[in-house]
């Protein structure tokens, strides 16, 4: 376990800023349970200043995981935030997209978001903006990728593509051997 | 003729020899022949160079002859005449002659005593000597362009017969020169001013003696008001009982505005504005097109169509005296004088709101909102107001209001929007947009063009005919003034653009009138177009922005709170317009919802959040005295229409939000004042009837979220507002007043079903 360097850490928030923008800061300030970042075999972890102490006592081959994992570094150096992250992006998320129930099924098998299943969107969403993926009920499902922006949305067709699929909750399932 | 030498040798030669010459030459003059070869000689001459001396003249040559008998008698018997043949000399007489410098009395002008008009007068030129020429050129000479004075033109100083004396001798009259001058002056005059042209010559020719200026014998200005008036009001009548005769008058009326008293000025006009309204006919006066004029006409009509020309005239004149009187104002000094700009504005006003419908009404509005243009209320200010509201509030065709919103705009955006509020409040008042909808172009069924088999078909004649009757058929329904309902909905659509576009660019242009612009949208917010309702809201996000940046930094905001409320109540209203529904797309404002939240805490502070003229409370009495705006919505009201529009309209909610906002009215109705806590507990009931998730709110035994509430976080997804409890109902039972105490304990009841 490593704290990240600094070309790590810009990449890392560039990736994050995409989608809750400037709201990184609560993720780190926070006044009542510090957290930080942390790197353990390319993957990046979320954990408190108190568990990461703890951990600093475990040898690193023995090592599995702390805290929450964000994402991983690929070999070139990219960082890709998987599915777990989805509670704390979900709480500051910036843009923000609302599916209607029949939308909900496809949305997690892996489909991407068509203006059919849109229920609602944050007002001037630009384009390739991160977005998070909602039901109507709140709860998130996913994150991804705007395809148009919410003033172009008023003019498509139903079956256009408004939201790229990047992770659902349904990877939970799938994915389950790779996940961690 | 010069004598003729072969070579342009200088040798001196034998007179006798030179007479031989000449006699020659004499000969020659007649020979006709001889003549060509000399003229072909010169042309020689000319081209050769060859007897042309250096400055001299060049000469022709011709070929010597012997000197015959008949030459040798001439000679002698011209001897005494011919002397000075001796004396001559060839060359000097082909030497160019080079003129002297040029006299100088040529410069001289001549001066007034000197009397060069006698026909003799040039003969002083004649003295030569030592006289320069060398200004030859063809151009005037000085002398030339002097004019001609010759003192017998100059008797005629007076247009006046002579005038036979006792004695029988005719004797031509000579006026004065003031007199003359006088004369010079009352030409100069405007017809108009006949009457005081009657006064001048009359005072004229009583006076003999010379007196420069002329005055009227001076009476007391009280008398001279009272002879006014008497004479104003006879006018008056005159012109009432027989306009058509008396057209004229109004000329003696408009002279009476030129006397130097003011009382006589104002009554004047007043005079002028009374037999306005009386005479102006219900019909607007068409100008006279040329062929009409040309055309044969029946007494009767003849008489009616000239009569209301000169009408007109006369009204362009009042017209024409108001707007000088209101372009004079920046240099009235004294309050009495001001006092005629107050009645000029009276006359505007009470014409606009009575003759809406004749001539010139468009450049009387344009001098009322000229006049209304200007930094600082001047007098009469209201009046004008007045009058403009009442013709906005009262025009059922549209067509006064369109002129009136065009002439505001204009001005308006002339002054950068930088202008008094009042005005700006003007629009509020039409009343034309008010049983507007807005019209759904979709669902028009689109009109396909007939195709051409389908149409009927027409012989010529028919169709001639057919486009004839239309063109009657046109002119009748004018001459019915039916308000049609067409000619409305066009106006109404003009009036709607230029409101509109008046107000973007209000807040385009970030000016001081924001919170007037977004009120007057958010009356017309059913009407707003879709495709204008895209930019709109950029604009109102951008002013929430520039706020919201400020606000990070900690600096105060620019906009006040009522500003803002504007702002986000009219975001608010825009988006839950029947129109947007087209859309199906449900927009999320978290930019202006996060503005309204930041808005409540500072709100609450504000001892006049419900302040309007109903709300029984002392004034304070140190505080300036505002005027209370009747239909301007007091703060809590936009209040609750925000939190209306947002959590009853629109289809869902979430938790997170629902749970902080509730919370931050239940902390703010503690701090308002009574009116406004009452409706913020009516409206917490509301909420906590309507979403059963509040009720965790109320009770603390059920334990969820995630840590502590911060009440102090701006944005209501980040405060954690799961966790918050409303305790404020049980400080609220124990409220003063028995009515809130009573609704705090049926919110309680309704939390705890």
């Amino acid at each position: 376990m490593r704290p990240l360097t600094h070309e790590e850490t810009k990449t890392f928030f560039e990736k994050l800023a995409q989608y809750i923008g400037k709201n990184i800061t609560h993720l780190i300030d926070r006044p009542d349970d510090p957290h930080c970042f942390r790197l353990q075999k390319d993957r990046v972890y979320y954990v408190s200043e108190k568990a990461m102490k703890l951990a600093t006592s475990v040898a690193r081959t023995n090592l599995m995981s702390l805290g929450i994992c964000f994402g991983k570094f690929t070999k070139s150096n990219k960082f890709r935030l998987h599915i777990t992250s989805l509670d704390y992006i979900a709480q500051y998320a910036r843009y923000k997209i609302w599916v209607k129930a029949n939308g909900e099924m496809p949305f997690l098998y892996g489909n991407h978001v068509l203006k059919a299943h849109v229920g609602r969107i944050t007002d001037d969403t630009p384009q390739h903006q991160g977005v998070i993926v909602y039901s109507m009920n709140d709860t998130p499902l996913g994150f991804g990728v705007t395809a148009r922006s919410t003033v172009e949305l008023t003019r498509l067709d139903p079956t256009t593509i408004v939201g790229f699929h990047q992770a659902d909750v349904g990877e939970y399932l799938r994915d389950e051997d790779t996940l961690f | 003729m010069a004598p003729k030498k072969g070579s342009g040798s200088t040798k001196p030669k034998v007179a006798s020899s030179k007479i031989k010459n000449i006699k020659e030459s004499s000969k020659q003059k007649k020979n006709a022949s001889e003549k060509k070869q000399l003229r072909r000689n010169n042309k020689q001459d000319d081209k050769g160079n060859g007897t042309k001396g250096k400055k001299g003249v060049p000469v022709p040559e011709t070929p010597e002859r012997e000197l015959t008998e008949e030459d040798f008698a001439m000679l002698d018997e011209n001897s005494t005449s011919l002397q000075f043949l001796a004396k001559v000399k060839p060359d000097e007489l082909t030497k160019k002659v080079e003129k002297g410098p040029r006299p100088e009395i040529y410069d001289q002008r001549p001066s007034k005593e000197d009397d060069i008009s006698s026909d003799e007068g040039f003969d002083s030129y004649d003295s030569d000597e030592g006289i320069d020429y060398s200004n030859d050129s063809d151009q005037e000479q000085d002398y030339e362009l002097r004019p001609r004075s010759i003192s017998s033109w100059n008797t005629a100083d007076s247009n006046r017969l002579p005038i036979k004396t006792k004695e029988g001798h005719l004797h031509a009259v000579k006026e004065d020169a003031t007199e003359a001058k006088e004369q010079d002056d009352q030409e100069e005059i405007e017809s108009e001013d006949s009457s005081e042209e009657k006064e001048e010559e009359r005072a004229s020719e009583d006076d003999t003696s010379n007196v420069p200026s002329v005055e009227e014998p001076q009476i007391p200005p009280r008398q001279q008001i009272q002879l006014d008036k008497e004479e104003l009001a006879s006018f008056a009548q005159k012109l009432l009982e027989e306009p058509e005769e008396s057209l004229h008058v109004f000329k003696s009326i408009f002279g009476k505005f030129q006397s130097p008293l003011i009382t006589t000025k104002k009554l004047s006009l007043l005079t002028a504005l009374a037999v306005f309204q009386d005479l102006i006919p219900g019909y607007r006066i068409r100008p006279l097109s040329d062929e009409e004029e040309s055309t044969k006409l029946s007494k009767e009509v003849a008489q009616r169509w000239s009569y209301e020309q000169t009408f007109l005239k006369h009204y362009m004149r009042f017209i024409e005296i108001l707007e000088f009187i209101f372009k004079s104002y920046p240099s009235l000094e004294n309050d009495v004088q001001k006092s005629l700009y107050e009645v000029a504005v009276r006359c505007v006003s009470r014409l606009i709101e009575h003759v809406p419908h004749f001539n010139y009404h468009d450049k009387l509005l344009t001098l009322a909102v000229q006049q209304l243009s200007h930094k600082s209320k001047r007098n009469n200010f209201d009046m004008l107001m007045k009058s403009l509201g009442t013709i906005l509030k009262e025009d059922n065709l549209g067509r006064v209001s369109l002129d009136c919103v065009k002439l505001l705009s204009k001005m308006f955006k002339h002054r950068n929007y930088d202008v008094l509020p009042d005005v700006y409040d003007l629009f509020l008042n039409i009343q034309i947009l008010s049983d507007m909808e807005l019209k759904d172009s979709s669902n028009e069924p689109t009109k396909l063009k007939k195709r051409k088999q389908d149409r009927p078909h027409l012989t010529k004649k028919a169709r001639k005919t057919l486009k004839e009757t239309k063109e009657i058929e046109k002119e009748m329904k004018e001459a019915d003034a039916v308000i049609s309902a067409e000619d409305r909905e066009r106006f109404q659509a003009e009036v709607l653009k230029m409101v509109f576009l008046t107000y973007f660019k209000t807040l385009q242009a970030r000016s001081k009138l924001l919170g007037n612009a977004l009120e007057g949208l958010a009356r017309l917010s059913r009407l707003i177009n879709v495709e204008f309702f895209g930019d709109l809201l950029q604009v109102l996000r951008e002013l929430v922005l520039d706020d919201n940046m400020l606000l990070a930094e900690g600096k105060p905001a620019v906009q006040t709170t009522r500003e803002a409320l504007l702002t986000v109540s009219t975001a608010f209203e825009i988006t839950s317009a029947p129109g947007v529904n087209k859309l199906n797309l449900d927009l999320d404002l978290s930019i202006f919802i996060q503005r309204l939240y930041r808005l409540i805490l500072p709100f609450s502070l504000n001892p006049d959040a419900d302040l309007t003229y109903k709300v029984n409370r002392l004034r304070d009495p140190d505080a300036p005295t505002k005027k209370t705006v009747v239909n301007a919505s007091t703060q809590m009201e936009m209040i609750l229409k925000c939190y209306q529009s947002f959590f009853f309209k629109s289809k869902s909610v979430s938790p997170a939000r629902l749970a902080a906002f509730s919370k931050r009215l239940a902390i703010s109705s503690l701090q308002l004042p009574e009116h406004s806590t009452m409706a913020a507990i009516a409206l917490l009931t509301r909420l906590v009837s309507r979403y059963t998730k509040l009720h965790r709110m109320f009770t603390s035994e059920e334990q969820i979220g995630d840590g502590i509430y911060q009440p102090f976080v701006e944005d209501p997804e980040l405060c954690k507002s799961s966790t918050a409890m409303l305790y404020e109902t049980f400080l609220l039972k124990n409220h003063y007043s028995p009515t809130i105490s009573r609704s705090a304990n049926g919110l309680f009841k309704v939390s705890t079903e």
